[in-house]
């Protein structure tokens, strides 16, 4: 059993639907938008832990990125700027203001 | 739902630290007016001029060090101003200016009537005509005090016609030019609106003494761009540059509101930031805004939040319409602040601007006080300071939004997908020391964010705040992130005793090519008791205003073919209760105003003894020619003689405007325009039709005889036929004023028979079109005097 991991959906969605996939398995669908005052669209909770590849794809475009965790990665950051999906990782819950 | 009762609260049991400002001349970030050595000014006009001689005596105390000047400057000014002491010799050859920077207004006074009407015994001066467009003028200067921009905007509503225009000016020379002169020059670099109401490029402000030593004068000069320059005379309305006013509310289970801080209580500061205990309206004053706390702040019982006690965007809106003393669906200068405990998203959300819901955006932010921004570093060697500094900043950020700020990373946004635009071209500030960056996301995270942070917006947060079109800016007004759309100028002060209408008496606002547009205006005594007003006010032509524009085109004023000068009638008006007139309004005295197909604004307005009455901003649509003579016809038709001939309805010494009509009504009979023309080319067979005529060298007076039953012929073809689109086209009034006149005719011809036919189909299309029942009334009593 791992512990879950929050994939936080920031900046940059505008109606999008992307799917999750953690280890090539499809984990779940979202649609996402961004809310501008909190620069935060969605956060979602997946099972997964060190070792693990998530992926995220933006449907219906060859847009993805991909990353795998590694131990105390508890949050995954995901943006979309520029027309690009980027991914970084954090150790603690992002505030949002 | 239930409003809360106004009046004081109690907002907490914590005591609120009481705000204490280091004296704004001693502040660094306040620039206190300006001095120019009169030595590197260039000569008079523009250059120096000489300090008022004599000069008041005694000088007071020393003149506060260090100079050079923006600061310390005393303010205000003490009288007699401050000079070095002992007086040096010869006299400091220097040119000081108290600060100018604040909102300034120009209103234009309603002239005297025109024409002025004729005083009848008893009754009050002025008459209805006037001609006044209600031009209002706001000038924002910013060229002082805390955090200038250096920019001059200009905000310009017209009430009549109905027109707003904005512009701002970059400065590009800023001179005081003797004492309390200043000449502020400025270059415009956005325009929003109507630029024709600002017109010009440069823009000059000056502000200068009278007999005493304060500024008692301001004017505004639009110049450049090949104009004639056109001078405002300015009044002083306040250092600031809008008013906005915060209630600050708080749930029962959150920590007390943070609505002041002591800006030296955390040691990671910046070194020269002065410590002082600053207040929210602290922050916006300086910001720009003349801000007023609501002294109703109120407690909200829990009981209030659901059972989860965690509030979700929409619950805080229910608990902003139910709580906020001022709560309305209106574009205004006011917020409502709630702090709360925790959102429904958990204790990841510090605060938010909730307001994206609904018609009026913007108008309620919210702070929640069990959430991360109470989570101060590890280590931190004052954490009670650091997170009440975390609070109030959060506070500020989320009012921030209200005033339609984006964060400081999102300056940039705006694409295809995104829901807004920036206002002006702007550039990520992801650095930005400002309210509206996040602290932790900068080089260095919160510690480095707040070693440099002064407790201020960014020069272009607060260019946008003082400066953009208002609507941009304003709680309630344009949506949030969104600075589309263009909103309706502000409305000048109206009484609301009277109301007035401008309509067509048809379905659709929409016209056919070549058909002359008739509109019906009607005021309404919409006030509590009866009200005299003249009886010819809407009927004639010259007491009323109306301006037509095509699209987006400067406005055209509408003038009568005739104005008629006579006694004034008066009538009184019960309550809701209304005049009528009725006006060819395509064709004036210059020519031809609704000539091509497209859109139209029409717009009118009356001078009811000094309460000017505009009506609604009609909106028409002229459809394009329907075929190929209808285009072929156009150039002979949209002439001066053919307005003429339409308007007095019929001018058979117009020859050619007559045969223009006469062609109009052989080749596209079903039309509209055939319509009118048939009425304008009978109308002079009604009656024997007077003319001059010249005989020899001689002129008299001939006349054409009468062709009644040619003339009935005519009208009732194009009356009868189709009487409902004749009555469209026409307008109420004047369709059946024509069958009236028509049956009176026929009758006073002998034909009875035939007057007794019209003026039942006229009773028949009434009813059909739902005229008043006193009209219907009237032409059946008439109906029955002929039976």
């Amino acid at each position: 059993m791992t512990d879950p991991v929050e994939l936080h959906f920031q900046e940059g969605f505008y109606g999008q639907h992307a799917t999750v996939s953690v280890a090539g398995k499809p984990a779940m669908k979202l649609a996402l938008t961004t809310a501008l005052q909190t620069g935060l669209a969605h956060v979602a909770t997946i099972d997964a832990g060190p070792g693990d590849r998530v992926t995220v794809t933006i449907d219906g475009t060859d847009q993805h990125v991909s990353h795998k965790l590694a131990k105390g990665e508890s949050h995954v950051l995901v943006n979309h700027v520029d027309d690009r999906l980027t991914l970084r990782t954090a150790t603690e819950s992002p505030g949002y203001l | 739902m239930a409003r809360k009762p106004a009046g004081p609260k109690t907002a907490g049991s914590t005591p609120i630290p009481p705000v204490q400002l280091v004296p704004d001349t001693e502040h660094g970030d306040y620039v206190d007016g300006r001095i120019d050595d009169p030595a590197a000014l260039t000569p008079l006009p523009d250059g120096p001029q000489p300090f008022p001689q004599p000069f008041p005596q005694p000088f007071p105390q020393p003149f506060p060090q260090p100079l050079p000047f923006p600061r310390p400057f005393p303010q205000p000014l003490p009288q007699p101003l401050p000079f070095p002491q002992p007086f040096p010799q010869p006299f400091p050859p220097l040119n000081i200016c108290q600060a100018v920077s604040g909102r300034y207004r120009f209103v234009s006074a309603p002239p005297f009537p025109f024409p002025f009407p004729r005083p009848v015994p008893g009754v009050p001066l002025p008459g209805p005509a006037f001609r006044f467009n209600g031009l209002r003028v706001t000038v924002r200067v910013d060229v002082d005090r805390y955090y200038p921009q250096h920019r001059i905007s200009i905000e310009v509503t017209r009430l009549f016609p109905r027109a707003a225009g904005h512009a701002i000016a970059e400065v590009t020379s800023d001179k005081c030019l003797g004492y309390n002169h200043r000449r502020v020059t400025a270059t415009i670099t956005y325009r929003d609106g109507d630029a024709t109401l600002i017109p010009g490029d440069t823009v000059t402000f000056e502000a200068s003494r009278g007999r005493g030593l304060g500024y008692s004068s301001y004017t505004l000069t639009l110049a450049g761009a090949g104009i004639t320059p056109r001078t405002y005379n300015l009044s002083f309305e306040s250092i600031y540059f809008d008013p906005v006013e915060f209630e600050v509310d708080c749930v029962a289970n959150a920590d007390p509101p943070t609505t002041t801080m002591d800006t030296g209580a955390h040691p990671n500061r910046p070194a020269d930031l002065p410590a002082e205990t600053i207040s929210m309206a602290t922050v916006y004053q300086r910001a720009g805004f003349d801000v007023s706390m609501s002294p109703n702040t109120s407690v909200i019982p829990i009981v209030g939040a659901g059972a989860n006690g965690t509030w979700s965007n929409g619950e805080m809106h229910n608990a902003m319409q139910a709580y906020w003393s001022r709560f309305s669906n209106n574009p205004r200068w006011a917020l409502w602040v709630l702090f709360a405990r925790r959102h429904d998203q958990g204790r990841g959300l510090g605060g938010i601007m909730f307001d994206d819901i609904g018609p009026n955006h913007r108008q309620g932010t919210a702070i929640f006080t069990d959430s991360f921004i109470q989570d101060a570093p590890a280590g931190d060697t004052n954490a009670a300071a650091w997170r009440r500094r975390m609070v109030f900043w959060t506070a500020i950020h989320e009012m921030g939004h209200s005033f339609n700020l984006a964060h400081s990373w999102q300056k940039a946004l705006g694409t295809p997908q995104a829901p807004g635009d920036p206002w002006i071209p702007l550039a990520n500030e992801p650095e930005a020391r400002s309210f509206m960056n996040y602290p932790y996301n900068v080089s260095g995270g919160q510690a480095a964010f707040f070693a440099d942070f002064r407790f201020r917006f960014s020069d272009t947060e607060l260019l946008f705040m003082r400066h953009a079109p208002r609507r941009f800016v304003q709680q309630g007004n344009s949506n949030w992130f969104v600075d589309h759309n263009f909103a309706e100028p502000n409305a000048a002060e109206q009484s609301g005793r009277w109301q007035l209408a401008i309509r067509p008496n048809r379905d659709a606002n929409q016209f056919a090519f070549l058909e002359p547009v008739k509109l019906e205006l009607k005021l309404t005594n919409a006030g509590t008791e009866a009200q005299r007003v003249d009886s010819d006010l809407l009927a004639d032509g010259g007491h009323f205003t109306l301006f037509i524009a095509r699209n987006e085109a400067p406005s055209r004023p509408w003038q009568p073919f005739v104005t008629e000068c006579h006694d004034r009638h008066f009538t009184d008006l019960a309550p809701g209760k209304s005049l009528y007139g009725t006006h060819l309004v395509s064709a004036t005295t210059s020519g031809w105003l609704i000539d091509e197909p497209g859109f139209y604004s029409l717009q009118a307005a009356v001078d009811i003894d000094g309460d000017i009455v505009v009506s609604n901003v009609l909106r028409i649509h002229v459809k394009p020619p329907a075929s190929a003579i209808e285009t072929k016809l156009a150039p002979d038709y949209f002439t001066e003689d053919v307005g003429r001939v339409l308007a007095f309805e019929g001018a058979p010494e117009l020859a050619a405007a007559t045969e223009t009509l006469q062609e109009l009504v052989d080749r596209v009979a079903d039309t509209p325009a055939a319509t009118h023309a048939a009425v304008a080319l009978s109308t002079p067979m009604l009656r024997d039709y007077k003319r001059l005529a010249s005989d020899g060298d001689e002129l008299k007076v001939d006349f054409s005889a009468a062709k009644p039953a040619e003339a009935a012929n005519i009208q009732m073809a194009a009356l009868l036929a189709k009487p409902d689109a004749a009555a469209s086209t026409m307008g109420h009034i004047d369709y059946f004023d024509t069958l009236d006149t028509l049956a009176d005719t026929m009758s006073a011809a002998g034909d009875d028979k035939g007057a007794i036919k019209v003026l039942k189909a006229s009773i028949a299309t009434m009813r059909s079109r739902a005229i008043l029942p006193s009209v219907i009334a009237a032409a059946e009593r008439k109906l029955d005097r002929k039976g």
